[in-house]
């Protein structure tokens, strides 16, 4: 059955519709580049906001991780480019869905620095203070070195869920290799194959992203835990 | 707010609710199952068996859900298999939920001291016996909290559904909205704090549940 299955395979669509793919394979890159930037900036900001001595601080922080992390990254992506224009805020597709990516993501990232921050020693913290550094620059050199490090994997877990997570922007009209499946399938009604060679380039994505990860987390651990 | 907004979203709670709970939880049931099935094929330690599991396992966690979704519903079809709407997306959120389910069995039954299932042995146990009366109660606690934290994804990725044609919460907003589209605003704030109602405890007991086993 299997191998009866598989003769009904034609790949040839995959050869004809490569230069569409390759747009949308970098497409797909581009935004999970530009997610990661929003995903990091979010992540600090917010885990430094959840860890500060400012009750409004931590508690605005601690609102937007719950809330964002809780609800489905699609359903922001559909917010972003359906509701906020009844608000009369309009962006575009790809803009619309990359910063929706980024506040879910985000979310998940203020977490994961937070619990890093967190499991920094406290004579670290007081360390910094004795050497008479004013708060942010304790954070900065300090505290944000090390909390990141010890994050890392927790992080580079988040990072390929972002990748991934690229594929819901499809959703609003956004070409991604996602969705450049989709146009192609819905002309030429044919998909097995176009979403098997979608699937393989993400797992190839993937794979190339963990061991990005893996060599980063072994070359900072030579400055320790 | 508007009366129309109303009865739009009696309709989303009526009619898309039950949907989104029946995948989620069709999907967790699958998740859990597999999960285990597949943890413990693990820890058996056969080279072949862990090679065909390791393959399933990063395979599916490797593509995007919604590729996988895609593939059951548009793409089985031309392979000779048909399956409707919800089941589609409850196969393929099952199967999905399934290889991260083995990841944190496999993880909860490797963190057991292996003087346990040595002491068991010592006591005359077999195997099996040594895993279901013995590794498998101890693990199972650690399971808990990272299994909850599945199920906040599985109800949070049951929203893909609605793309396939599933008539879930997202997806009877999207019916809602077709006659007027200042609905939008309204229908997907209260679609995100129904999301937000449903997953928020769960992640609160698992945050408790972690912070007291640790």
């Amino acid at each position: 059955m299997p191998l009866l299955a598989a003769a009904r395979l034609d790949f040839s669509i995959v050869r004809e519709s490569l230069p569409e793919l390759g747009s949308g394979a970098l497409w797909t890159l581009e935004v999970t580049a530009t997610g990661i930037v929003g995903m990091l900036l979010v992540g600090i900001v917010g885990a430094a906001m959840r860890t500060s001595n400012s009750a409004p601080a931590r508690g605005f922080a601690t609102a937007f991780a719950e809330f964002f992390r809780n609800t489905p990254p699609l359903v922001h992506i559909f917010f972003a480019y359906f509701a906020l224009p009844v608000v009369g805020i309009k962006l575009p597709a790809f803009v619309a869905g990359t910063l929706a990516l980024v506040f879910y993501q985000g979310a998940i990232a203020i977490e994961i620095l937070r619990a890093g921050i967190e499991a920094v020693p406290k004579g670290q913290f007081e360390a910094a203070s004795a050497l008479g550094l004013s708060g942010f620059e304790q954070f900065r050199s300090i505290v944000m070195p090390q909390a990141f490090r010890i994050s890392l994997p927790a992080l580079g877990n988040n990072l390929i869920s972002l990748l991934k997570n690229t594929s819901l922007i499809s959703a609003i009209g956004a070409i991604e290799i996602t969705g450049v499946a989709n146009d192609i399938i819905a002309i030429r009604l044919t998909s097995a194959e176009l979403y098997l060679t979608v699937g393989a380039f993400y797992l190839c994505s993937v794979f190339i992203l963990s061991g990005i990860l893996r060599s980063t987390e072994a070359r900072l651990a030579r400055y320790g835990t | 707010m508007s009366p129309a907004y109303f009865s739009a979203l009696r309709d989303v709670i009526v009619h898309g609710l039950p949907v989104t709970v029946e995948v989620s939880f069709a999907s967790m049931l699958i998740a859990v199952a597999g999960g285990l099935i597949l943890g413990v094929v693990r820890a058996l330690r056969n080279p072949a068996l862990d090679a065909i599991v390791i393959a399933y396992v990063e395979v599916l966690r490797g593509i995007p859900l919604l590729v996988l979704m895609f593939f059951v519903f548009f793409g089985l079809p031309q392979l000779g298999f048909h399956f409707p709407e919800i089941p589609s997306a409850i196969i393929a959120l099952g199967l999905w939920g399934a290889a991260n389910a083995t990841e944190i069995v496999r993880g909860a039954i490797f963190s057991i001291a292996s003087g346990q299932s040595e002491a068991g042995s010592a006591l005359g146990l077999g195997w099996l016996q040594v895993m279901t009366s013995i590794v498998l109660p101890q693990a199972l606690r650690r399971m808990i909290p990272p299994f909850m934290s599945l199920f906040v994804a599985i109800v949070e990725s049951s929203s893909l559904a609605a793309l396939i044609g599933v008539r879930d919460l997202l997806e009877i907003v999207r019916i809602k909205v077709e006659n007027d589209a200042t609905l939008w605003l309204p229908l997907l704030i209260s679609i995100l704090f129904i999301y937000f109602l449903i997953n928020y405890p769960i992640s609160l007991l698992s945050q408790r549940l972690e912070k007291r086993l640790a």
